[in-house]
Formats: C-alpha cells, sequence, structure tokens
C-alpha cells in the first residue's frame, strides 16, 4: 500500500486563525498550504494536482467560500470540502449544498481531523 | 349635541304672542301647536329610537326622567326600571364613594357641560367603557330645569387602542431583541476567530506533552479551561442571535421529554415534584432535540431557583392552534398549527417589568455569580431560529409558566443521531500500530485516522502480509485488526503474532456486536474490542486503554 501524501489548502482571510489552523493540519500530520482569499485560493487549486482537500471560512470579503466551493469543483469535481463559520448558520447558496461539511468555530483539532479524515476516505466505513 | 337639545328646548317653552286678529291668532295658533306637538313627536320617536346612544334626562335634582333605546340596550335598564332612579346607579362604586356623579351635575350646571371617558356599570354589574356627556338644561329666564345626558359604548374602540398598543410594544420589542442580536451574533462571530486561534495553539502545544514542564501543562490546562468557558459563552450568544448551528430532526417530542424525566429529578433535587402531562396524538415537529433539550432544562434550572423550598414543576405538550388575532398582536408569529410545550413552576413569580426583560441577554435576577442571564435568551433565540414562538406568563407569589410553540411538521420522524463529537483527550505517542483490515475503505480511514492521532502505521490487508510486516519490523507496538478477515481469521493472526511477540497488543474491530463474536467464540470475553462503525475519538480513547493496559 503505497504512503499517499494528500495535501490540506486551509482559506481564511483571518491571518491569526490562518496561521493556526495550518499548524493544526501541519500537526495532524498533512502537507498544507495556506490562502488568505478565495482568489488565492481558486489559483492555487488550478496550478497544483496534489490538493485533496479544501478547508475555507465561509466569510470572506470579494469571494466567499461558498463561492470558493463551487468554483474549484468545477475545475477540480474529486475535490473534498469543508466549511467553517463563526455564524454557523450562514445559509449555503442553491446548489452548493452537499459539497462538504461545515464545521463552526471554535472548533477543536479533534474535530477537524475526524473530517478530514472522513474526506481523504470519502466516507466513514459502515 | 348641545345646540339641538337648547333648540328643542325653546320650541317646548315657545308661546305664540297675542296680536292682531284673534281668530286669524287662534287658527295660527292651533296649527302651531299641532305642528309643534307633531315635531315634538317625531323628534321623541328619534331620540327613543337610537340604538347606539343611551339619551336621557335628568331632574335637577339627578333623577331619570325619560329613557331611549340606546339607553335600554347599553345599560340594561328597561324604561320603567330607570325612570325615576338616580343616575348615580350607573358609576362605579368607587367613583359613587369619590362623590363623581354630585360634581359631574356641579359641572355641567356651572359650565353647561360636563364630559369625560370613563367607567360605568350596566345592570347586570359588569363594567363598559363610557364616553359621556351631561347638557345642563334652562328654560329662558335661566332656571335649571334638568340635564340631557348622552352615553356612549366605547369599550370597544378602548380595546381596538389596547391592542393596536399592544402589537406596537410588541414589534418594538422584537425590533430590540433582533438590534441586540445582530449585535451579540456579530460580538460572537469575532470571538469565535479569536477561540479558534486561541484553542488551536493550545491543542497544538498539548500534542508535543513532552516538551513542557508540569507547571507549564497546568498553565495550558487553565488556559484551555478558559477558553472553552469563552466558546460556551459564545454559543450561547449565537443561540440567542439565532445564528447557532441547529440540525433539525422531525421528533415527536413526548418520548424525549419522557427520557429526560430521570436528568430532571436529578437536577431539581428533592423538593421539586416533577409532572409530566402529555397528550395523546401528540404532532411531530422538526427541532434540533439536543437543543430543545438544552432549552427544557434551562427552564428547569430557572423553575427550580424560583422555588428555593421546593414546589412542582409540571410539563405539558400537546397540540394547538395560533390563530390570526393571536399572530397579529405577536411580532414575528405566523398563525398556524403548533406542538406546544409548557413548562410550569410554582415559585416565586416575576413582576411585570421583569417579565418584560426576561429574555433579555445578560438580564438577570439572580445573585452575582449565580446565572449568566443568558438562559432565557437561549431559549428565545433557538425558538425563533426554529420558527416557533415562545412566551411567559407569570404572577408574582403565583409561579411561572413558559410556553414553547414549535411549527407542526407532517413529515415521518427520523430516527438516529449522529455520533457525539468530543475531545480527542487520548492521542498517540509515536507508537507503532500494525493496522490489518481487508476493507480498502475501512482501512483508508483508519489509517488515516491513526496518523492523525499521532501513530505510525503498518498496513496489511489480510493475516499473512501482517504477519510478515511483524516480522521485519520489531517496533509494532500494537496490532490492530478486523476480526472477519480472508485466509487466517483476526483472532488466529493474533495468537499467532503473540507467539511472535509476547508483548503485542490486540485490538479487534468488527461490524458484528459484541455479543455475537463472543458467542461464536471468534474471540474471547475480556479482550479489548472496537465496533464499527467507529469515529477517530473512539479509536483514540479505545487504543489508549489497550496500550496503557487500562
Amino acid at each position: 500500500v503505497g504512503e499517499a501524501r494528500p495535501t490540506v489548502l486551509v482559506v481564511d482571510d483571518d491571518p491569526q486563525v490562518l496561521e493556526t489552523t495550518s499548524a493544526i493540519v501541519e500537526a495532524l500530520g498533512y502537507p498544507v498550504i495556506s490562502a488568505h482569499s478565495g482568489g488565492e485560493a481558486l489559483s492555487i487549486i488550478r496550478a497544483d494536482s496534489s490538493i485533496a482537500v479544501l478547508f475555507t471560512d465561509i466569510r470572506m470579503p470579494a469571494m466567499d467560500g461558498w463561492e470558493l466551493g463551487r468554483r474549484s469543483r468545477e475545475t477540480r469535481p474529486d475535490l473534498q470540502l469543508i466549511y467553517t463559520s463563526g455564524h454557523s448558520n450562514s445559509p449555503p447558496p442553491p446548489g452548493s449544498a452537499g459539497y462538504g461539511p461545515l464545521l463552526p468555530k471554535p472548533w477543536r483539532s479533534s474535530q477537524l481531523a475526524e473530517l478530514i479524515v472522513q474526506a481523504l476516505t470519502k466516507t466513514a466505513p459502515a | 349635541m348641545r345646540r339641538f337639545w337648547e333648540g328643542l328646548l325653546r320650541l317646548v317653552g315657545a308661546e305664540p304672542t297675542a296680536e292682531a286678529q284673534i281668530l286669524e291668532r287662534t287658527r295660527q295658533r292651533d296649527e302651531a301647536v299641532a305642528a309643534l306637538r307633531q315635531s315634538n313627536e317625531q323628534f321623541r320617536l328619534l331620540v327613543e329610537g337610537i340604538e347606539d346612544y343611551a339619551i336621557f334626562m335628568l331632574n335637577p335634582d339627578g333623577r331619570i326622567t325619560n329613557w331611549n333605546r340606546g339607553a335600554e340596550r347599553i345599560k340594561g335598564y328597561a324604561s320603567s326600571e330607570a325612570i325615576g332612579q338616580h343616575f348615580s346607579m350607573f358609576y362605579t362604586r368607587e367613583d359613587q364613594r369619590a362623590g363623581r356623579p354630585a360634581e359631574a351635575l356641579d359641572v355641567a350646571a356651572r359650565v353647561g357641560k360636563f364630559e369625560a371617558e370613563v367607567w360605568r356599570l350596566r345592570k347586570d354589574g359588569s363594567r363598559f367603557w363610557a364616553s359621556v356627556v351631561i347638557d345642563s338644561l334652562r328654560n329662558d329666564n335661566g332656571d335649571l330645569v334638568g340635564f340631557a345626558k348622552v352615553t356612549r359604548d366605547i369599550t370597544q374602540r378602548l380595546q381596538q387602542q389596547e391592542a393596536l398598543e399592544k402589537a406596537r410594544e410588541a414589534l418594538a420589542h422584537s425590533q430590540k431583541m433582533q438590534a441586540v442580536g445582530q449585535l451579540t451574533g456579530g460580538v460572537a462571530h469575532d470571538f469565535n476567530n479569536l477561540l479558534t486561534t486561541i484553542l488551536g495553539s493550545i491543542d497544538i502545544i498539548e500534542r508535543r506533552p513532552g516538551n513542557l514542564p508540569a507547571e507549564l501543562l497546568r498553565l495550558l490546562a487553565a488556559a484551555r479551561h478558559a477558553a472553552e468557558r469563552g466558546a460556551a459563552l459564545t454559543a450561547r450568544l449565537l443561540a440567542f442571535s439565532r445564528r447557532q448551528a441547529l440540525e433539525p430532526r422531525v421528533i415527536q417530542p413526548n418520548s424525549m421529554i419522557r427520557a429526560m424525566s430521570d436528568l430532571l429529578g436529578r437536577t431539581l433535587g428533592e423538593n421539586i415534584v416533577v409532572e409530566v402531562v402529555q397528550s395523546a396524538g401528540p404532532w411531530r415537529t422538526s427541532v434540533d432535540p439536543n437543543q430543545l433539550e438544552s432549552a427544557l432544562l434551562n427552564l428547569a434550572i430557572n423553575a427550580r431557583d424560583a422555588m428555593p423550598n421546593g414546589g412542582k414543576l409540571t410539563i405539558e405538550t400537546g397540540n394547538t392552534y395560533i390563530d390570526e388575532e393571536y399572530a397579529a398582536a405577536h411580532a414575528e408569529v405566523k398563525a398556524g398549527q403548533y406542538v406546544l410545550i409548557a413548562v410550569t413552576d410554582t415559585g416565586s413569580g416575576m413582576p411585570p417589568d421583569v417579565l418584560e426583560r426576561a429574555f433579555d441577554p445578560f438580564f438577570t435576577t439572580k445573585p452575582e455569580g449565580r446565572g449568566t442571564g443568558l438562559g432565557l435568551s437561549q431559549v428565545y433565540g433557538f425558538v425563533k431560529q426554529s420558527g416557533g414562538h415562545v412566551k411567559l406568563y407569570s404572577e408574582p407569589g403565583q409561579g411561572t409558566t413558559v410556553k414553547i410553540y414549535l411549527p407542526r411538521s407532517e413529515s415521518e420522524p427520523e430516527t438516529d443521531a449522529s455520533p457525539q463529537r468530543g475531545d480527542v483527550a487520548s492521542l498517540g505517542r509515536g507508537e507503532t500500530v500494525l493496522l490489518v483490515e481487508d476493507d480498502e475503505g475501512v482501512r483508508e480511514y483508519a489509517m488515516h485516522a491513526l496518523k492523525v492521532l499521532g501513530y505510525r502505521v503498518l498496513e496489511a490487508a489480510d493475516g499473512a502480509a501482517a504477519l510478515k510486516l511483524l516480522e521485519s519490523d520489531s517496533s509494532v507496538t500494537v496490532l490492530f485488526t478486523d476480526v472477519g478477515l480472508p485466509g487466517i481469521n483476526g483472532r488466529q493472526l493474533a495468537e499467532e503474532a503473540h507467539r511472535r511477540c509476547p508483548a503485542l497488543k490486540v485490538l479487534f474491530t468488527t461490524g458484528y456486536a459484541r455479543n455475537a463474536i463472543v458467542h461464536n467464540g471468534l474471540v474471547d470475553a475480556g479482550v479489548d474490542v472496537l465496533i464499527k462503525p467507529f469515529t477517530v475519538d473512539r479509536l483514540a480513547r479505545k487504543l489508549r486503554e489497550v496500550i496503557d493496559g487500562r
């Protein structure tokens, strides 16, 4: 069985949250790339096919997380999405539902770990 | 109206002057008198026939001299009952004692008119809100000959005004709550970002416990504790501002409340009796069951604090209909079918000024340090976010009832519940785990889970491959194997592995219930088994138990 190195792309407009989140993902054992905005994230996704999971904040200026999720799926239909938000009930716009789970802030690293594991294995074993 | 009556009087008191020819005068007078009689009669009929106004006359002492149909209808007395009586009988007892009837006649006599909106009594003793006008009646010489009274029942207008006022207040209150909600929601959003950074940083430091002296670890634990409290607080603020993450499920609240009664009993103590009254054939509603439970617990705790000397807590469920009228009087409430949950205590109750502010965040009547003032706010926000309505009824000394209305759902009830999230208290310390699993999906999931937990992982799809790996790598601490494997099964693999490495720990996993495995003799009782499906958390705890020999 090969040793896959799936990369997690972390997106948050809050630089402190971005830094901590990236450090946690790294501590969980995954290579990580961080982006400060949806636009930056999109160009990374287009350029780097090793990215397996997109972990993005929802409330961001210019392009929000839902929009980023939708547009990155256009480029990479197999990309796994996990959303996070400090306003947990920000409703997804029509069409973006079902793209991935929403992890409300403040999350614990164990919760993120669980979702990354599930994303990388698509679904939990039944 | 006054001019009308004065005109009437002039007519009644008119005397034709006598001059010119007697016959002519007599004829004219007869005609005039006949016309006057006719006019008087018509006027009497007109006044008597008026139904919407009580119109009647008093003599100068205040005794009733005539009575129209409106008076009969509004006040309830027939003219035979009213005529000759003193008009003060329509006044309330308080007004009578205060001398109001004489006062009113006095004002009317002095300035010609008395006007007021006051409570008056009907024959049956009920009160009505009356618009009253009393005009003094004087003859041409200016002598007081009596009073004309016109009374109108404006109770309905008063009720409409009150209803309008109530609706305005409700709207203002709801706007205030929304403004406060927006504010707290914004604060909570920013705090959640801060807390994510704080808790996340603590997580990272705690994953390397070996590098820190015990004293710093204690401080770290204190920091985590404080951050967790902050997280709990922002969660309640989000709940109030209707922005918490809800996971609604179609449920029928009765079974949930029954399941809660143990917990309630423990929370409330021995001095408080809990009674659950449930209607038959209850409707279903779509609501987050965990949050509903927490709302009911909040209400129970409030009830307990309101009953320091004991009492009774009643939880009642039923089906109800909110009508258009009720909906109009309450902001953000839609008419329709609702599931009602009413929580009633026999405690100290609340005065109106406290009742009015009871849902405000941080408003509390509890002593400093006892309550956050967020319990009812949380209930309010949760119910509103769920499309429902919550209403408080309370009287000092009588107790309090909180009514929660949740919109009826016609969908089929959902069962199940997603696994509880918790913290990984038990992480790996770089130990090597030999993972044996023939299902590729499960193996991949377990491999990732073990890695995020901080273990080194070796994988095998069957027993033979596993034994080969065991031979080549002596660092394996624990064998984590499926029971049902192709070739040699998990139990046989574990026995064989034990022969080679006697210190090896073993954790089995299987999709079958534990009883079945033990019964079939696949594994012995007392061995460690993790039932599928498992979460990262459960795997973390179980693995730590096995490795640490607990």
